[in-house]
């Protein structure tokens, strides 16, 4: 018994110590290759190897809502204080149950209005659609019946009047360059059919007129290890993935599609939850499968500005809705792995996200058990693995920090001693507290959860600081 | 073992990453700095030369010394001084004749540069043709020695290298070099978006009526993607090249990109000799030339007679959506209100109906907020044509 116990500690062992090299590795290559194109970039932006402010595409921006009165007046208002001009707004609240649309209608004084909707992709009805002219660009709201946010988003494209459409959330606030930053990238390559943008938390921030005036790390601890999250994932993991046009994700809070692209692909999955993924991997394969030259493009100037949840309650539930998404995304285009048809897209971008992403919280709540297995018959080296693992924590604690630091080839963001200090604090905390809860909350994200499809998560809402 | 020892490489290449990350964050705090003391440093020479040239005996024109050229060529060539050489020009924008005289002395300067930044990184490259494009040379000698490095940065792989230098040789005025350079542009890998082909020749410096004429002579050996950017420009420019777009408006073979372009013209600039072709798009029943139809819809607006109004009712019943919207506000562009056109379509066609009646709010909503000061995006009269 002994040995068969000892013999399958050894394989898990092995399993082990591939997965950690892998898995650093690819940390390694993220925050390296973002640091340094961080640096490029800043440099490029410098030397005026960018392209200036005259080329305007139209853009119309989605703004699903759903019981978002707290939010929606400064999102919209933000929205107004961009620096473009050819664009609208297009708010869809879907079937909310407080006042949105009242808040809308007379913050914005809008107008009742009777407008057929060209329907090329299938959402619920519109119920009333409300139109203003009377702002810097025209604004739109459509109620319809509750149908998810992806139902949202699509009766969104169906409104929109422009050959591109950038959806963002209702509680997010994009800075004032945000939209030029974010056309960039088409305006270079017209073969690009999506770009995601850069999403950073905007607790701790104080915006005025679309501008940053002040850009702190949060009070909320919970809040301050999620903006060195966002800073691993945004200023480092994508930044590598669209090197070879690998993302797989363009965050639902902020991304550009080319309209015509998404209606062929069938428009937003109202039957996932992470309807973000499932249309840029649905975007690939659509482009793939029809012999389409494109590219999904990720850009980090551009610039939008979200609440993330300051209550762990509420970060639980919004990560169980992300796991879920990614599980319902990576299950309805499993023909993709290991296919050589999609190249890097298979072998890399979806293999990590099986395996580092979708499949980690099993493998390393399986890590924990096997240890307390090996504990108990006294297969382990104790003072091996506690240093195994402070191996582990400082290397992830400095990847963390490198990435926390290549902010300074953002152009608008600036080190603050205290933030230093506060980042270096909270790193090893979020490496080795948090994320182990993120772990099980992610394994347990799947138990149950088709009762709960098509709804809106729910975090708790604050008003969003802007002047 | 071997786990740990790559864990610590990985662990120390990052460290140092962090290291590096600092040091230049406080490098990046004195940046300003320094390009004030660069800025200051050649403002001092500059102003010690132009001074000096004011001195001379009046007749003579004040020459700039060799000394003075060979001092500007090794600090401009150092990308850092042509930095803050630009923010010096960038000062200067109220130029007198002696400092206009010596910045065309100093073109030979420019010619030194530009084969000192060929062998520069692309970064470098594309900035230095972005100063070219700011600060156009002044004196012609140059200019053919100066258009061929040019030329051959258009055929560097990086984007930005090839915008600038586009954008420069744009600014320097010849047309040659440009027809050399969008067939240069027009080669697979080399393809820039229509929009900054187009922008950038609307900043052309020479006579636009001698390039468009270039134009059209070498129209047919640019590639589509060009040929559609160079429609473009000419719709901005000219109203004078009804001959050849008619032609191109005409052809079937041509891309489609080409002929909507020609219909676009021919609403900016109409002309009653291709009405009929206007009214063969819109009457076109091919719900796969949608797009001709719903453009020309739009351009019809400003062709006026019975025949027009007639082919535009009709298209308000055509199952597209772009069609029936475009044909609604040309139809009221002929002075047709919306309660006429509702009466003379009658009730049957819920489709047209809808649309009419979403037309007549969309007009009341934007005279209500015409009143109230607002709708800055929108002057009276001119209704925006959905794009497609």
């Amino acid at each position: 018994m002994r040995d068969a116990i000892q013999m399958f500690l050894l394989c898990v062992e092995g399993f082990f110590i591939l997965y950690m090299v892998c898995y650093s590795s690819f940390l390694f290559l993220s925050v390296t290759v973002g640091s340094a194109d961080l640096y490029a970039v800043k440099r490029r932006n410098l030397l005026k190897n960018e392209l200036g402010n005259d080329y305007y595409i139209p853009v119309s921006i989605l703004v699903p809502a759903h019981n978002e009165e707290v939010t929606i007046e400064a999102t919209v208002k933000s929205l107004l204080d961009l620096d473009y001009k050819l664009y609208e707004i297009v708010v869809v609240d879907d079937g909310s149950t407080d006042d949105t649309t009242r808040v809308m209608r007379e913050t914005f004084r809008m107008h009742r209005i009777d407008r057929p909707v060209q329907r090329r992709i299938p959402c619920q009805n519109e119920e009333e659609i409300y139109e203003t002219r009377e702002w810097k660009v025209p604004i739109t709201l459509v109620r319809k019946q509750n149908g998810g946010k992806a139902d949202a988003l699509n009766m969104g494209i169906n409104v929109a009047n422009y050959p591109y459409f950038l959806c963002i959330d209702a509680d997010s606030v994009l800075q004032h360059d945000s939209l030029e930053k974010i056309v960039r990238p088409v305006l270079e390559d017209p073969t690009v059919v999506a770009v995601g943008g850069t999403v950073r938390p905007s607790n701790g921030a104080e915006i005025e007129r679309g501008r940053v005036v002040r850009y702190r790390m949060p009070r909320n601890l919970l809040a301050s290890m999620q903006v060195m999250e966002y800073d691993r994932s945004f200023l480092a993991s994508r930044i590598l993935f669209d090197r070879f046009n690998g993302n797989i994700i363009i965050s639902g809070a902020f991304g550009l599609f080319l309209k015509s692209v998404v209606i062929a692909a069938g428009g937003y999955d109202n039957t996932t939850m992470g309807e973000d993924m499932e249309l840029a991997v649905k975007l690939h394969v659509y482009c793939r499968e029809n012999n389409r030259p494109y590219r999904i493009r990720y850009v980090t100037d551009a610039v939008c500005w979200t609440q993330v949840p300051e209550r762990l309650r509420d970060l639980c539930r919004q990560r169980r809705r992300w796991h879920i998404g990614l599980f319902q995304s990576m299950m309805k285009y499993r023909n993709i792995l290991a296919n050589p048809r999609y190249g890097a897209v298979s072998f890399i971008s979806y293999f990590y996200f099986l395996f580092y992403e979708l499949f980690s919280p099993y493998i390393e709540v399986f890590g924990v058990f096997t240890t307390l297995l090996a504990f108990s018959v006294d297969l382990i080296n104790v003072p091996f693995m506690i240093l195994f693992f402070g191996i582990y924590v400082v290397y992830t604690s400095v990847l963390s920090l490198t990435a926390f630091f290549a902010r300074i080839h953002t152009i608008d963001l600036k080190l603050y001693p205290t933030d230093v200090l506060k980042a270096v604090g909270l790193c090893a905390v979020e490496v080795s507290c948090l994320r182990f809860v993120m772990a099980w909350v992610r394994m347990m994200a799947l138990v149950g959860y088709r009762r709960k499809k098509n709804t809106w998560g729910r975090i708790e809402r604050q008003k969003i600081q802007i002047k | 073992m071997g786990t740990e020892v790559l864990l610590y490489g990985y662990g120390l290449v990052c460290l140092s990453m962090l290291v590096f990350n600092i040091v230049y964050s406080l490098h990046l705090r004195g940046d300003e700095r320094r390009l004030g003391r660069r800025t200051d440093e050649v403002r001092r020479r500059v102003e010690q030369q132009v001074q000096a040239m004011r001195q001379a005996p009046p007749g003579t024109p004040g020459t700039v010394p060799a000394g003075h050229l060979a001092w500007m060529s090794r600090r401009l060539s150092r990308v850092n001084f042509l930095l803050a050489f630009e923010r010096l020009l960038e000062e200067h924008r109220e130029t007198d004749d002696v400092f206009l005289d010596y910045l065309r002395q100093l073109q030979p300067v420019m010619l030194y540069l530009a084969t000192a930044y060929l062998r520069r990184e692309a970064t470098q490259t594309a900035y230095f043709c972005h100063f070219l494009a700011r600060h156009p040379p002044r004196r012609y000698e140059e200019m053919e020695q100066l258009q061929q490095v040019l030329l051959s940065f258009l055929r560097r792989k990086d984007l930005y290298c090839r915008i600038n230098a586009w954008k420069a040789l744009c600014s320097l005025g010849s047309p040659d070099a440009l027809m050399e350079a969008l067939r240069e542009l027009g080669k697979e890998d080399g393809q820039l978006h229509g929009k900054v082909i187009t922008e950038a020749l609307l900043i052309y410096t020479g006579d636009p009526d001698v390039l468009i004429g270039r134009l059209w002579a070498c129209f047919d050996r640019f590639s589509t993607q060009i040929q559609r950017a160079v429609l473009d420009y000419i719709r901005f420019q000219s109203g004078g090249c009804r001959g050849p777009m008619e032609e191109i408006l005409r052809d079937p073979a041509r891309d489609k990109e080409l002929r909507i372009a020609a219909i676009r013209y021919f609403a900016r600039y109409p002309d009653p000799g291709v009405e009929d072709i206007l009214l063969d798009f819109i009457r076109d029943p091919d719900p796969l030339r949608w797009e001709y139809a719903a453009i020309s819809a739009t351009a019809l607006a400003q062709y006026p007679g019975q025949a027009v109004v007639d082919a535009l009712l009709q298209a308000m019943h055509s199952p597209n959506w772009y069609v029936r919207y475009n044909a609604s506000a040309s139809l009221e562009a002929h002075g047709l209100s919306y309660e006429e056109m509702l009466q003379v379509l009658g009730g049957d066609d819920r489709y047209a109906r809808e649309m009419l009646t979403y037309r007549m709010e969309s007009r009341r909503l934007e005279k209500q907020a015409r009143a109230a000061g607002g709708a800055r995006h929108r002057p009276e009269g001119e209704e925006a044509a959905l794009p497609v």
